[in-house]
Formats: C-alpha cells, sequence, structure tokens
C-alpha cells in the first residue's frame, strides 16, 4: 500500500517558562511515496518532533493537520489514532527497540500479536527470507543477549515491515551504529522500499543517511528550509 | 571520597527510600519473630509435663523453621531493590571508576550509605517490632512475658550481618558485569530447558514415581500420611515443568482465539521466568502454610465437633459434690455414676468415671476401644464394669502406649490412694476432657462408699433434676466443650500464618512496583507501536494472574496434603469421617486479595508509562 503523508500549516509547541516556545512552527509538506524521505538538520532544530507528530504519537497540535493517505490523523480519537498507528505505520527507534524478554522471532512478531493475528507459516517464511536477506542467518531462537547493535537493529527493521505497514519512521536509527552496521541498515531500507513499496521517513543528522535519501528535508528552528 | 559520597546519594532518591523501607521491614519481622520464639522459650523452662514440653518444642521448632524461610525469601526483596538502586546509578559507578576509582572505594561508598541507612533502619525497626508483638500479644491474648533484652541487642545485630551478607554478596555480582555491555547482554530470564532444569525435573519425576508407589502399596499407616509430605519436594521440583505445560496450554488457547495479547502476556511470563520463580515460591509457601493449617484446624475442630455429637446419645450429664444414695433417687431413665477429680497427668485434668454396664447397655456414649493397645472386648468390658473386684481403668487412647497395658496407675481420690491397672484405651467422645472409664463397684469398694453415686446421664429428652446442688451440662455444651478445645494454643501460629501472607504480597507488591519500573520503556513502546493502553495492561496483568494462579494452584494442593498428613498423624482416623475441610471461601478471598492488589498497584505503578506520557518515556530512553 502506498503512503503520501502531507503536512499542513503544522504548528506544535511546548511550554518553556511562562510562554509557549513553538517546536515546529507551521510546516507545510509532502513527502512522496515509495520513497525514502530524510529529515535532516542540527540538533533541537524539531526533527523528531516532526517524526512523532507524523506518527500521531503527540496528542494534539496546535495548529495544521497532518493526514497519511487522507486521513487527518489528529481528527481521529486516542483510541482511533492508536488503531490507525497499529495498522499503517511502523517505528524504529535510536535504540533499545526491541523487548529483552523475547526472543529474536518473538520480537519480530510482535506487530502480529498486537493486531491479534495468529503467527501462520506464512509469517515465518517471511521472518526466515529477510533474516537471510539482513545477512542475519536463521537465528530465530537466539536470545537478545548474543546480537550486536546492528543486529539487533536489523531484527528491528525486520519487525517494522513484517506485517506490511505503508510507512515506516525511523528516529536516527544509524545513532548507535558504526559506518558499516550504518550502511548494511540503509541498503536493506533501500531494498524493502522496492520490494514492498512500502515509504520510509528517517530523522537523521547522519551524513551516510542523506546520501542513501531520494527526498531531503532540512529542518531549522521548527521550519522546513 | 566524602564528595563522591554527597554525589552518590544524589541519585536513585526513590529507590533508596524503597530500600530504607525494606530495611525496617525484614528488622521488624527478625525482633518479632525473635520475641514469638524467645517467649516460647521461657514457656519450655517453666514447663512441668513432658507433654507439654513435646508441643510446646512442636511449635517451637516449626516458627523458628517459617522465621528462618520467611527471612531468607524477605532477602529477595532487598537483593532486587538494591540491584535497581545499582543499575539506576550505571552511570556514576562507571564514570567513577573510569575516573580510577577502584571497586573496593567503589563498594566503600555503598556501604557508607548502607550504614547510614541501618541507623534509620534499626532503631524504627525495633521499636516497631516491639510495638507490633505487644499489640498482638494484646489482640490474641497470649502472654508478653518474652519481652527481654535478648532481642533489643540480638535483632540490630542479626539484621546488620544478613544484611550486610545480602549487600556485599549482590555488590560483588553486579560490579562484576562489565558496564558497556549492559545494554546488549542483559541477564538472561527466559524460560529455557538448560541441563540444570531438565536434570531437576527427572529427580521430581522419579520422586514422584517413588512416592506414589509406596504411597499404594502401604496406604493407611503413619508413613503413609508422612511419605505424603514427599509431594512438596515433588511439587517443588516440577515447579519448572507445570509452569511449562500450563504455559504451553495457554499458547493453545491464544492461537484458537487469535488473542495475541493472551500470547505476548505468555511470553512475558516466559521471559521474566527466572524474576518470578521466588514470587512464585513465597505465594506457593504462604498459600500452603496459611490454607494448610487453617483447614488442618478446621478440620480437627469439625472432627471433635462429630466425634462428641455422633457418640453421645444422652441428653445431660449432671453432677454434684454431695454424694447422694443410689436407691433414693432411682428413675429408669437415668444412669448413674460415681466421678472424681484425680491429680493433674501433666496438663490435664484426670476425671476418673466409675459406672457399670447400663452405662454401655443404655447407651449413654458410644466406647470405642482402640484395639491395637488391647483386645478388650464390649461383653468383657460390660462384665468387667459390674464386677466391684476389677480394678481396671480405660484411658484416653492418645495418653498411652501399648507398653502401657497392665501396668499400674496410682492416684489419690478423695484424699485416699487408689491403685488402677491400665486395661486399655479408648477414643474420647469429648475431646476437651480427660476422662478415665472404671467400675463404680470398685470405686465404692476403695473409698468405703455403698450405692452412692453423684453424677446423672439422663436418657429422655425431658428429665428431671437427680441432685440438688448440682450442675448441668446438656449434650450440646459437651459438643461444644470438645469443639473449642480440640486445637489449642495455636493463636500465636495464625499470627505468624498472617505474617507469612504479608510477606507474600508485599513481595509480589515489590516485584510489579520493580517491573513496572524497569519495563516502563517497554510499556511505552508498545503503546508507541499502537497497542491501546487497556491491551498493555492485559498482558502484563495477565501475566502477574498466571503467577498467581499456578502458584496459588500448587499451594491449595500442598495445603491439602499438609492438612491430610497432620490430621492423620496428630488424630485417629475414626475422627475424620468428614474428610479433610478446606475453607473455600477463605481461598477465594485470599486469590482475590492477590489478584486484585496486583491489578490496582500495576495500573497506579504503570500510569506513567501506559497512560500519560509514553511519548516522554521514550525520548528518555533514546537519550540515555
Amino acid at each position: 500500500m502506498k503512503a503520501v503523508v502531507k503536512l499542513l500549516n503544522v504548528t506544535y509547541k511546548i511550554q518553556d517558562g511562562n510562554e509557549m516556545k513553538p517546536i515546529l512552527n507551521n510546516v507545510s509538506h509532502l513527502f512522496p511515496a515509495e520513497n525514502l524521505s530524510v529529515i535532516s538538520g542540527p540538533s533541537g532544530s524539531g526533527k523528531t518532533t516532526l517524526l512523532y507528530a507524523i506518527s500521531g504519537l503527540l496528542d494534539h497540535l496546535d495548529n495544521g493537520s497532518i493526514s497519511v493517505n487522507d486521513t487527518n490523523i489528529y481528527s481521529l480519537k486516542e483510541h482511533q489514532k492508536d488503531t490507525f498507528r497499529l495498522n499503517n505505520i511502523s517505528m524504529i527507534f535510536q535504540s533499545l527497540n526491541l523487548f529483552p524478554f523475547l526472543n529474536v522471532q518473538e520480537n519480530i512478531c510482535v506487530p502480529v500479536y498486537a493486531k491479534n493475528k495468529n503467527v501462520t507459516a506464512e509469517t515465518k517464511k517471511k521472518i526466515s527470507y529477510y533474516l537471510d536477506k539482513m545477512g542475519l542467518g536463521q537465528i530465530q531462537k537466539k536470545a537478545l543477549g548474543v546480537l550486536s547493535g546492528g543486529e539487533q537493529q536489523r531484527v528491528a527493521i525486520i519487525r517494522a515491515i513484517i506485517d506490511e505497514p505503508a510507512l515506516i519512521l525511523c528516529d536516527e536509527p544509524t545513532a548507535c551504529l558504526d559506518r558499516e552496521n550504518s550502511v548494511i541498515f540503509l541498503e536493506n531500507i533501500k531494498t524493502l522500499i522496492t520490494d514492498t513499496k512500502l515509504t520510509a521517513i528517517i530523522v537523521s543528522h547522519d551524513a551516510t543517511v542523506e546520501q542513501y535519501a531520494d527526498h531531503l528535508v532540512e529542518l531549522s528552528d521548527g521550519k522546513i528550509l | 571520597m566524602n564528595e563522591l559520597y554527597r554525589a552518590l546519594k544524589l541519585t536513585g532518591k526513590g529507590r533508596r527510600k524503597a530500600l530504607i523501607l525494606a530495611y525496617i521491614l525484614n528488622i521488624v519481622i527478625i525482633t518479632f519473630f525473635l520475641m514469638v520464639i524467645t517467649g516460647f522459650k521461657d514457656t519450655i523452662n517453666e514447663s512441668l509435663s513432658p507433654n507439654d514440653y513435646e508441643q510446646i518444642v512442636a511449635i517451637l521448632s516449626s516458627t523458628i523453621g517459617i522465621s528462618i524461610v520467611t527471612i531468607i525469601f524477605y532477602q529477595w526483596i532487598v537483593i532486587t531493590l538494591f540491584k535497581s538502586l545499582y543499575q539506576s546509578r550505571q552511570h556514576f559507578n562507571t564514570n567513577i571508576r573510569l575516573m580510577g576509582v577502584k571497586k573496593i572505594q567503589l563498594f566503600s561508598l555503598y556501604f557508607k550509605e548502607f550504614v547510614s541507612m541501618q541507623t534509620v533502619a534499626i532503631p524504627f525497626g525495633v521499636i516497631s517490632g516491639w510495638m507490633f508483638y505487644f499489640l498482638i500479644a494484646a489482640a490474641f491474648n497470649f502472654q508478653s512475658k518474652s519481652v527481654n533484652v535478648f532481642s533489643l541487642w540480638a535483632s540490630p545485630i542479626i539484621q546488620f550481618i544478613i544484611m550486610f551478607a545480602t549487600i556485599a554478596i549482590t555488590f560483588v555480582n553486579l560490579s562484576k558485569q562489565d558496564s558497556l555491555s549492559r545494554k546488549i547482554i542483559r541477564s538472561n530470564n527466559t524460560f529455557t530447558w538448560s541441563n540444570g532444569r531438565i536434570i531437576k525435573t527427572i529427580i521430581g519425576i522419579v520422586i514422584l514415581i517413588v512416592t506414589t508407589y509406596l504411597v499404594i502399596t502401604i496406604h493407611g499407616s503413619q508413613t503413609f500420611y508422612l511419605l505424603l509430605l514427599c509431594y512438596f519436594i515433588v511439587g517443588t521440583l516440577l515447579f519448572d515443568l507445570i509452569f511449562f505445560l500450563f504455559n504451553r496450554f495457554g499458547y493453545l488457547i491464544s492461537i484458537l482465539t487469535h488473542s495475541g495479547s493472551l500470547r505476548l502476556s505468555l511470553l512475558l511470563s516466559n521471559g521474566k521466568f527466572s524474576k518470578t520463580r521466588a514470587i512464585s515460591y513465597m505465594i506457593i509457601f504462604s498459600v500452603a502454610i496459611s490454607v494448610g493449617l487453617q483447614s488442618l484446624w478446621l478440620t480437627l475442630r469439625q472432627a471433635a465437633y462429630d466425634s462428641a455429637n455422633n457418640n453421645i446419645y444422652y441428653s445431660a450429664v449432671e453432677t454434684t459434690d454431695n454424694l447422694m444414695d443410689i436407691s433414693s433417687i432411682k428413675d429408669n431413665n437415668t444412669v448413674y455414676g460415681l466421678y472424681y477429680m484425680a491429680p493433674k497427668l501433666g496438663s490435664n485434668r484426670v476425671r476418673i468415671l466409675g459406672v457399670d454396664s447400663g452405662f454401655i447397655i443404655n447407651k449413654c456414649e458410644t466406647i470405642n476401644i482402640d484395639k491395637n493397645l488391647s483386645d478388650l472386648t464390649d461383653q468383657e468390658l460390660k462384665k468387667d464394669l459390674d464386677d466391684p473386684n476389677w480394678n481396671g481403668i480405660i484411658f484416653p487412647q492418645s495418653s498411652i502406649q501399648p507398653r502401657n497395658i497392665g501396668t499400674e496407675y496410682k492416684t489419690k481420690l478423695n484424699g485416699i490412694d487408689v491403685t488402677f491397672v491400665i486395661k486399655g484405651g479408648n477414643f474420647p467422645n469429648n475431646i476437651g476432657e480427660f476422662r478415665c472409664l472404671v467400675s463404680r463397684g470398685y470405686l465404692e469398694k476403695v473409698l468405703g462408699q455403698t450405692n452412692k453415686v453423684n453424677t446423672a446421664f439422663h436418657m429422655g429428652n425431658t428429665y428431671k433434676k437427680a441432685f440438688q446442688n448440682s450442675s448441668i451440662q446438656t449434650k450440646m455444651d459437651v459438643v461444644k466443650i470438645s469443639h473449642d478445645k480440640s486445637v489449642q494454643s495455636t493463636d500465636l501460629i495464625e499470627v505468624i500464618m498472617y505474617i507469612i501472607l504479608i510477606c507474600a504480597l508485599v513481595m509480589l507488591l515489590n516485584y510489579i512496583y520493580l517491573v513496572s519500573l524497569q519495563d516502563k520503556g517497554d510499556i511505552a513502546r508498545m503503546r508507541a507501536f499502537g497497542m491501546s493502553a487497556g491491551k498493555v495492561n492485559f498482558v502484563y496483568l495477565f501475566h502477574f494472574i498466571f503467577i498467581i494462579f499456578i502458584s496459588y494452584l500448587i499451594g491449595i494442593l500442598f495445603a491439602w496434603i499438609l492438612s491430610l498428613s497432620g490430621c492423620n498423624l496428630v488424630m485417629n482416623h475414626i475422627y475424620l469421617g468428614s474428610g479433610i475441610i478446606i475453607s473455600w471461601n477463605f481461598v477465594l478471598l485470599l486469590f482475590c486479595v492477590f489478584s486484585v492488589l496486583s491489578i490496582v498497584s500495576f495500573v497506579l505503578f504503570s500510569y506513567r508509562a501506559n497512560k500519560k506520557q509514553y511519548l516522554q518515556i521514550i525520548r528518555e530512553q533514546n537519550n540515555e
């Protein structure tokens, strides 16, 4: 499923002392489908907040709207937002993406469990395929403790795509990785976009990530440059 | 180092408070148990009879055993809280170690903090322990003479030694972990069929088979009931297997019902198995002890009630201090006897009842002779009771051994020395009374009386008083005495039983608090993935209920075994016609208390991560 993300006059403010400080200031933008979009910018520019805004994780917007495939996320009620996120969006965080009490396969299957679906033979085949594709080998039953940070991040990607979301949002996914693992991660994302037609938006200030971008957005002081 | 110590104290304030509270609770428990134990010890010193001595020693031994087990379990709380405090200071610990501070110097900082916490915990804990003991002593009306100086100095020393050992061992284990790899290599708590676990399970199965075989082959004897206690070992060894089977069963249910939340919850239980096992054991132990002892007492009381109610047929028994001539009061619907109080035997007030065969023929009471002690038949007994030369005496069966049969029992009745020969033992109908049966004719002869009586058993529903200035006990009065006196001196054990339950609840709450704290990132991420707060609650709450349920089930089974063995070891099986009684209301109430407390505490503890600020938690953790 294609995902088109539209931002229209998005403003989000937080309390800073006695006044409200804008973190996102009247942002309007269209993120194209089946593309790897990279949001870059200096620290404190509002990159992560923009990503969370797109995912619907913010409790409100002070102004404007965000729509994913024509669904205005912030017009939805809280539980509807949860359901929408569960069915359409996957997230990869900077670190600690996985649940330490689950093994590799169980971690990958969390979105399946969350949707109250059974892990079918087809799902297991897919897991096996992606594990091989990402150079991890058949490590389904392994505990997380034996995996490196780079391997864990790749497991997190498989989890993000296993139930075929329309949109993947990644928050500084390469921040804890060395260059070699960063390249593996980005190559994998690019391949997945080609294979599964998903849309990916990555927040990063890593120059390597920017090199892989189909669509680059630069943010400064809560505004798109 | 003083500056470093000040810096150390600035971190983990919430966890410090929780740890101090745990120290206080620990010393309260130590002080309380110490006072209870010294109280029993005092009683032993003043004890007069061997029976009393044995009884008190038995209670003392079980109290010491329960105390030690409770204190050991309680160390788990302290360890987990200290671990949590240490790990919350991981940055501090790593940084000062990188600055060149030695491991022993880091330990000295923690030791200094430990001592400062003890200076608060010990006085407060000792005073609270004393107050707690006085309150319990007052509420349950048992002697509080155990208040002595010993507990004042012994409990702080025990507390300090135990706590220091616990903290030092935990510190050494924690400091072995490389702080940099900690994020990646987390301690593996997941349930796996490791070699150790397989061996443990096989041993459990072997003991199960052997015990079951022995139980089947030697059914009914005392050894049988002792053997049943082996199932405690079996249950403990097979706990992992039971957990695994229930987990798999739940997994099947989750597939059939397409419940992903249920599956995630079962995976959570599996993943946290090592952490939850200590709590499971504590719940099993506390439920087995509390429900088991309660069942034991209920069954014994019911047995005592039934014994009197089913075997006594007179409607009332009348006694007087003055001897009456039987010819002046003769009533066909009444059986007469001579009744004297003999000097105490141990702590028992001995009652000697002289009757003739009319007592049996008119069915005043059923006289059940213990055939294991003597082969005296009912016919022989009837004949003997009518014989004024028969100097035999029938004792309550629990007070004599086969070797006592044929031996003399000398006593003083009405100021006259009287000698009887022990001929047998009967199962008393009134458990609360130590009554011996003799021939009325013989009693009259040795006491120099003729046709005199002072006791009347009225058989009809309506009766008229046989004596003046007499006291009357109806059958129901006798039944009540039997019921009430069957289980005495259990108040204190009941208090200890509730303390164990409280300890189990504290452990469970502590576990839930730590899970909410340590898993706040996981909870926040589940929410960020789109799982609703309700689903996340379900995942965690089912995990807690799952642990409680399995532990509870095993605990109830253990309680039943404890009660069955206990009842049959302390009371003859002829009393236990009603079977083992378990108060299912109490069982259900206890389960509800455990479950509701888990639900309420988790919802409260996880509120920030689950409801309010999960995004903020994700940001905090990503910035760490």
